[in-house]
């Protein structure tokens, strides 16, 4: 990423996505937002964005994420093979410590709840991987959710 | 269409995980969040340890006819099997730690009025306990106080993340409770087993020992809290400081305990409990993996005096046993929601096929049972398909509403019709 | 459908009705005025006829009272209906529910056949304590204590512990004195309009109740560990505090050789349900009872392990016949003993009163007809006679008949007080410390119970 640039919000991603829900791409259009952060998807994903009443917004995107070719500065990889869902790592998150007092207490987050990642089906899926404090510390990042992994399921890069 | 469900509850384990917030669309399960792969695999239909493998429902009921399955009725799967059930005269129910409240009440029942055993899945585990308790004095708490207040937890012969997943992020490790805020930080945790678990990443003191020295372990515990000398066992004395200096301690035991000398380790523990509390405050807890599996136990112990397998057939009464069932003398079993073949011996199979013992299995899933059945009765899910009562490991009871439909009746249904046809 | 007890000698002490014949009119389940036409009459002639008998303080459904079992300290649900009834209770009331247990309890009582139950909700005072000690907070935590009641299915409030104490150090400065506590909780009754039961201990007895006639001191007997205590519970009688006996037997059950059963509920102290009370506390919880026939206490014994429902005949002879306590105490213990008016009153038209149930503990017109008729005796009026009731209605439906139990299948209710109140601030905080989700900590669904709002 260019020195001193930001990573976008997911509020600003939002500015240039339809933000029907209208499922199409199977996720929410929060979801996807967060998917293009990660660049698991790009823009050309959503099929709504490329009727004539979006004309730019692909465009926009792409400007506001950077180059496709940039990686996030930082994230984590679920292996699921390895998952058991357990949910130690969402109880231990530093983001959700401050944020969720459902995960602070050991519960599940509710569906309004800000996390960054929690357990579906029996695995642990990231949902805003922007939240993450790995991407705003420059030394010593946090760590939690990988060290506490029983199986070891968690690789942070 | 989709639907949104919160705050369901997970029929999975005994923990009875009641934050799965679950989308439903077309009436199938598309997605459960919060919920462990145990708990996955109830509602969304795979094998427990290979998620990636699809466990196969029955849809039928069907009769065993010499070699030929034979699809039928539900009516004619329940005549033949009261049928089976008349013949007999020493009948077992076997099960039930997986079926909800109703359906247990439901096979008491019938238990009494065919004069049959009913046998607890898990009795070799929890009989051993409650006669220790009997013994020893009961020290107990609900899994919110235990969450709270223990600072120091004990895992004999007990992988939590195994058999209930969650169990040590929402009580016993990582829970940030009310006196317990910095929640693992703070507690102070040993585990005791015959081989090195997943418990050990966040277990530092881990006892590992050979398969029938934890009865001396526990007698050395005790040996050292009353100022005797203890047996050079590599561990002890930290653990014995550990339990010592605690202020509120918990030794959940697994069934683990259940593999070996059971009873006298299960004493002794009791024992080692009770002479704890008279420093700080020791619950002494059994992790139930079944998830209503405490259900049976509070529903025996309530109804007929005792939390032991009642045996209907010895007296009128029921009176409890707490040896598990010896099957070189039974004639006919009801399996109800439970692998009974899976937990035999290949010997116990064998004399159960040569002596022609008839086999009814009610399931959800193919098993090894329903492979082996005479007559397979298959069934809703309990808390996903059809609305039930289950108890938490701790006893407390949660009403699991009906999720999704399907044309399987409950067992429940099952059992309390096969009564009335008796 | 129109009934007629007919001809009956009625007992009924909130009514002055101590021996009249008089016939009693029963329509849709209640005693009414008068009936010109009836489709049954029942003969009561020479019958003694009464309210049926409420009970309240009856232990069995607490969370962990299960265990009891274990050692045989508790009949099966179905023996504890059936001794109840054939004693002429219609009514038991459990002590202890909690917000956590409330489903637990529940379930437990509607396991019981024959009986109506009702439980009282048992708030615990360190789940309030940051906003108990400031007067602003007061009407918002009453608000919040109405809440629970209505949603734990309860209907009565009680105290189990009226002070706030932790064992952590890093906790000692929210302790609450009893003193202070018995203030406060003054305060929030006043704004409520409502009564509180509060477990006698010791110190409560010491302490000075205020004044306002709030305070119900549940089960006496235990608390009688010296002369001093009696003495304090004497005076608080006579100063017409209301109170239940928590009689108990001469020689407490196989002292010393049970284990013991603890159960931590959050409380300072865990409950030992197996504890063993003062040697000398049964002899003055009798005698207290005895020489306060005339106030307003109740009939209560303080546990069922020590003395069963099969065994309350043997109690009420103690309070109704000096025979009887000679052979078991050895001596009169006092010169008085219960009139059939007295025992009748404590059983009946007091539990009533307690548990704010209206037509309940008296016959007059508007009552539910919950009627229990017994033989009379014709020599001392305290024979075998009241041991077994000869019938028992309940709502004009008959679940006694000829001394047996004629009706397994009765409609019964779980009794709750509706009470309209909001969650607030507080109820979240509570509900989000709890493991439990806010939608499955409330009291849920369950079809195997039939509730009623209690009038």
């Amino acid at each position: 990423m260019a020195k001193g640039a930001l990573m976008p919000a997911v509020e600003e991603i939002q500015e240039f996505l339809p933000n029907l829900d209208c499922g199409r791409c199977g996720l929410t259009c929060a979801e996807f937002a967060g998917f293009l952060l990660t660049r698991e998807l790009a823009p050309e994903d959503c099929p709504v964005l490329h009727e004539p009443d979006y004309a730019g917004f692909i465009e926009a995107l792409h400007e506001l994420l950077g180059q496709p070719t940039v990686q996030a500065a930082a994230g984590m990889q679920i292996d699921l093979e390895k998952c058991i869902g357990c949910g130690i790592c969402v109880a231990m998150c530093e983001f959700h410590l401050g944020n969720c007092a459902d995960a602070r207490l050991g519960k599940g987050p509710r569906p309004q709840d800000k996390v960054i990642f929690h357990i579906v089906n029996g695995g642990a899926v990231v949902v805003h991987q922007e939240r993450c404090t790995r991407l705003l510390q420059a030394a010593e990042k946090c760590s939690k959710c990988a060290e506490y992994c029983p199986t070891k399921a968690i690789v942070l890069f | 269409m989709e639907a949104r469900i919160e705050s369901a509850i997970c029929p999975g384990c005994a923990c009875l995980c009641d934050d799965i917030d679950i989308t439903v669309v077309d009436d199938r399960i598309y997605q459960a969040a919060n919920i462990c792969l145990w708990g996955a695999s109830k509602f969304l239909a795979h094998k427990r340890f290979h998620p990636k493998k699809e466990r196969r429902r029955l849809q039928q009921p069907r009769i065993k006819q010499g070699c030929l399955w034979q699809t039928v009725p539900y009516e004619a799967a329940l005549k033949r099997t009261a049928e089976i059930l008349t013949r007999a005269s020493r009948p077992v129910i076997y099960g039930l730690t997986n079926s909800g409240s109703w359906a247990q009440e439901a096979a008491l029942d019938l238990a009494r009025s065919t004069r049959a055993r009913l046998e607890p899945a898990d009795l070799a585990f929890k009989a051993p306990y409650y006669r220790s308790l009997m013994k020893h004095g009961l020290f107990w708490a609900s899994l919110d106080v235990i969450r709270d207040e223990a600072d120091t937890v004990v895992f004999w012969g007990a992988n939590p993340l195994h058999s209930c997943p969650r169990h040590v992020v929402r009580y016993s490790v990582f829970a940030r409770g009310k006196f317990t805020e910095r929640g693992l930080e703070e507690r102070r945790l040993a585990a005791v087993d015959v081989y090195r678990t997943e418990l050990a990443e966040f277990v530092k003191l881990f006892i590992r020992l050979e398969p029938g020295q934890e009865p001396a372990l526990v007698q050395g515990l005790l040996a050292a809290l009353t100022g005797g000398k203890p047996p050079a066992i590599r561990g002890l004395r930290r653990l014995a400081a550990l339990l010592e200096e605690a202020s509120y301690g918990v030794i959940f035991f697994g069934r683990g305990v259940s593999y070996g000398p059971a009873q006298e380790l299960l004493d002794g523990l009791g024992e080692l409990t009770a002479r704890l509390n008279r420093g700080s405050p020791f619950i002494f807890f059994p992790l139930t993996a079944d998830f209503n599996s405490t259900g049976l136990y509070h529903l025996l112990l309530r109804e007929l005096g005792s939390p032991l397998a009642p045996d209907f057939g010895h007296d009128l009464a029921g009176t409890g046993q707490a040896e598990p069932v010896a099957w070189s003398e039974v004639d006919a079993v009801v399996v109800v929601g439970a692998d009974l073949f899976w937990f035999l011996s290949q010997e116990e199979i064998d004399r159960l096929k040569k002596r022609q013992v008839p086999v009814v299995a009610l399931s959800p899933f193919a098993n090894r049972t329903t492979g082996h059945a005479e007559v397979v009765i298959p069934v809703a899910l309990a808390g996903v398909e059809t609305p039930e009562i289950a108890y938490r490991m701790d006893g407390l009871p949660l009403f699991l509403p009906k999720i999704v439909s399907t044309h399987l009746w409950s067992d429940s249904r099952v059992l309390r019709e096969l009564t009335a046809l008796l | 459908m129109g009934l007629v007890i007919q001809g009956g000698i009625v007992f009924d002490p909130s009514s002055n009705w101590d021996g009249e014949v008089r016939d009693l009119f029963i329509a849709h389940g209640r005693v009414v005025d008068h009936l010109t036409e009836v489709d049954e009459a029942i003969d009561a002639r020479g019958l003694a006829v009464t309210p049926a008998a409420l009970e309240l303080r009856s232990p069995v459904a607490g969370y962990g009272q299960n265990f009891l079992r274990l050692w045989g300290g508790l009949p099966s649900p179905r023996e504890l209906g059936e001794s109840y009834a054939l004693l002429g209770y219609t009514h038991i009331h459990e002590p202890d529910l909690t917000l956590p247990t409330a489903n637990y309890v529940h379930r437990e009582l509607a396991a019981i056949p024959l009986m109506d139950t009702s439980a009282s909700l048992t708030l615990n005072l360190r789940d309030f304590d940051i906003f108990l000690k400031n007067k602003e907070n007061l009407s918002e935590v009453a608000a919040a204590w109405a809440y629970l009641l209505e949603h734990c299915g309860g209907l009565t409030l009680r105290v189990a512990e009226p002070f706030v104490r932790y064992r952590q150090e890093f906790y000692q400065h929210r302790t609450i004195s009893l003193e202070a506590v018995l203030d406060i909780l003054d305060n929030i009754l006043h704004i409520l309009d409502s009564k509180i039961s509060l477990e006698a201990t010791p110190e409560l007895l010491t302490a000075g109740l205020p004044s306002s006639g709030r305070f119900h001191l549940a089960c006496l007997g235990p608390a009688l560990v010296n002369p001093e205590a009696l003495e304090k519970a004497h005076r608080l009688l006579a100063a017409g505090v209301s109170a239940d006996m928590g009689l108990l037997p001469p020689a407490p059950r196989s002292q010393g050789s049970l284990v013991p059963l603890t159960i931590d509920q959050d409380r300072f102290a865990p409950c030992d349900l197996h504890g063993s009370p003062d040697p000398e506390a049964p002899r003055r919880a009798l005698e207290l009872a005895l020489h306060c026939r005339q106030a307003n206490l109740a009939f209560s014994a303080a546990d069922l392990r020590q003395t069963p429902v099969s065994s309350f005949p043997q109690l009420f002879s103690w309070l109704c016949d000096h025979h009887s306590r000679r052979r078991f105490w050895g001596e009169d213990l006092a010169p008085c003993s219960y009139s059939l008016h007295d025992w009748l009153r404590s059983t009946r038209s007091l539990p009533a009163q307690h548990l704010g149930l209206p037509d309940r503990g008296h016959l007059r017109p508007g009552a539910r007809a919950d009627v229990s008729i017994y033989d009379l005796p014709t020599l001392s009026w305290w024979p075998q006679s009241f041991n077994r009731c000869r019938m028992l209605l309940k709502a004009g439906e008959r679940v006694v008949d000829n001394y047996e139990i004629v009706n397994h299948t009765v409609s019964k209710a779980t009794f709750y007080r509706r009470t309209g109140a909001l969650p607030n601030h507080i109820i979240d905080g509570l509900y989000a410390k709890s493991s439990f989700r806010p939608g499955n900590l409330r009291v849920h669904p369950n079809p195997e119970i039939h509730w009623q709002k209690a009038p």
